[in-house]
């Protein structure tokens, strides 16, 4: 076991745990915030999506010994972010939402882009949530729904 | 710690790959020891005529530096093609090298640019040019208790022609089936200096002298495309597996190079 310290949406916690947990199992089984989901577990599906020290990671793929001293965002710390709020509400008035599950990946996925890009076009919000499967195949919505968000926070 | 356990220990940064090889118990390592953390090996700099560029920048930071993008651009786009954003925010150019695979992006362009892997242990260091360094799949010359710390290359001169191209089931996030990286200078049309790398036509990405021998000196037109790109097919040995045939491997191994030389040339 090894104990690690990390800041999780803001907040400062410490998880003992073994050094080859992933971040994606420390944050639904240990610290109880499910709303990262599991998709494929080997990233490639971006289910996992999160926010690590300002970059779009899979949190399938990073383990608890590579966490220490990272900074850490998921999809309950948006409400809380001025990019991640215009987001949530883009994507409930554009409709981008169907079955849900990939939902929490492509918002941390497309709060990473926003954040380095504040006035994406078409090609760059698809590559920018190229990682990100959505089954249901709703992504012309999605894509609205980021482009909606950076309208509305560039003015 | 390599130095008296190195060979039990597998170095991680990024660890894209060896983690679901772990976590599909296709791999056991007894340790790992992750160097993510060492921010000295994330650079990328202009050294007197050099390229630099540290084992742990990631694939995204290859992709976005102005300093590639001017100086060897096909080597942005190899750093591109290798996985989702995602992936590429932790997957670093050295382990891109070290993990040894024929399928590495980023290993032809790097190969083309002749580039130069400085291998460290406690005790020593000792410069490997990139095509010696691989000896099989996921095999290399580097030992136990030797870090990769630096990757290299001239910096390539004004009036170069280069490019990677390669083919996979889909456009991005897709394993290559086959990659061929080219690079040349060109002085009044005719191509001088040329190299030629295959990825995933061997067991290990591989150099394509007789096809770079055969457009040394000539200048483009289609036919001698057509004729580098016979030979290409020839130096290819794919194998047939769950990505590709062999036969088709090798076929586009030469597609690739036409198209390619057709895209810079013309």
């Amino acid at each position: 076991m090894i104990e690690v310290r990390f800041t999780l949406n803001g907040k400062r916690v410490t998880v003992k745990t073994s050094p080859t947990r992933t971040l994606l199992d420390i944050l639904r089984e240990d610290l109880g915030l499910t709303g990262t989901k599991e998709g494929c577990a080997k990233g490639e599906c971006g289910a996992c999506t999160v926010i690590m020290d300002g970059k779009a990671v899979t949190s399938c793929l990073v383990l608890a010994v590579q966490l220490d001293g990272r900074e850490i965002l998921t999809v309950e710390g948006l409400a809380e972010d001025r990019i991640g709020k215009a987001l949530q509400d883009a994507f409930v008035e554009a409709g981008a939402v169907q079955c849900g599950y990939c939902i929490p990946g492509f918002l941390m996925s497309a709060r990473a882009l926003l954040a380095e890009n504040q006035k994406p076009r078409l090609d760059e919000i698809k590559e920018g949530l190229s990682g990100n499967i959505c089954r249901c195949t709703g992504y012309v919505k999605i894509f609205d729904a980021v482009a909606l968000a950076a309208q509305r926070l560039a003015r | 710690m390599l130095a008296v356990h190195g060979p039990e220990i597998r170095v991680i940064s990024g660890a894209t790959d060896l983690i679901v090889q772990v976590l599909e118990k296709k791999k056991d390592p007894r340790a790992l020891l992750d160097i993510s953390h060492l921010e000295e090996l994330r650079y990328v700099e202009e050294d007197d005529g050099l390229i630099r560029i540290g084992p742990l920048t990631t694939h995204r930071e290859i992709e976005k530096s102005a300093l590639i993008r001017r100086t060897a651009p096909f080597l942005c786009e190899a750093a591109f093609l290798v996985g989702s954003p995602q992936i590429k925010n932790i997957a670093t150019i050295g382990g891109n090298i070290a993990n040894a695979s024929p399928v590495a992006d980023s290993v032809p362009a790097l190969m083309v640019l002749g580039a130069l892997l400085t291998l460290k242990s406690r005790s020593a260091e000792r410069e490997v040019p990139i095509d010696k360094f691989f000896t099989g799949p996921g095999k290399s010359v580097l030992r136990p208790d030797e870090l990769l710390v630096d990757i290299s290359f001239a910096k390539p001169r004004a009036g170069e022609v280069s490019f990677y191209e390669r083919l996979g089931q889909r456009r991005l996030l897709s394993i290559s089936k086959v990659g061929v990286a080219f690079r040349a200078r060109l002085e009044r049309k005719r191509m001088s200096g040329v190299a030629v790398a295959l990825g995933a036509v061997a067991p290990t990405v591989i150099m394509a002298p007789r096809t770079a021998a055969f457009l040394e000196g000539k200048s483009y037109s289609p036919e001698i495309a057509a004729g580098a790109a016979r030979i290409a097919e020839e130096e290819s040995r794919g194998i047939s597996d769950i990505r590709s045939t062999a036969d088709y491997r090798n076929k586009m191994a030469g597609a690739l190079l036409l198209r390619g030389l057709a895209r810079v040339m013309i």
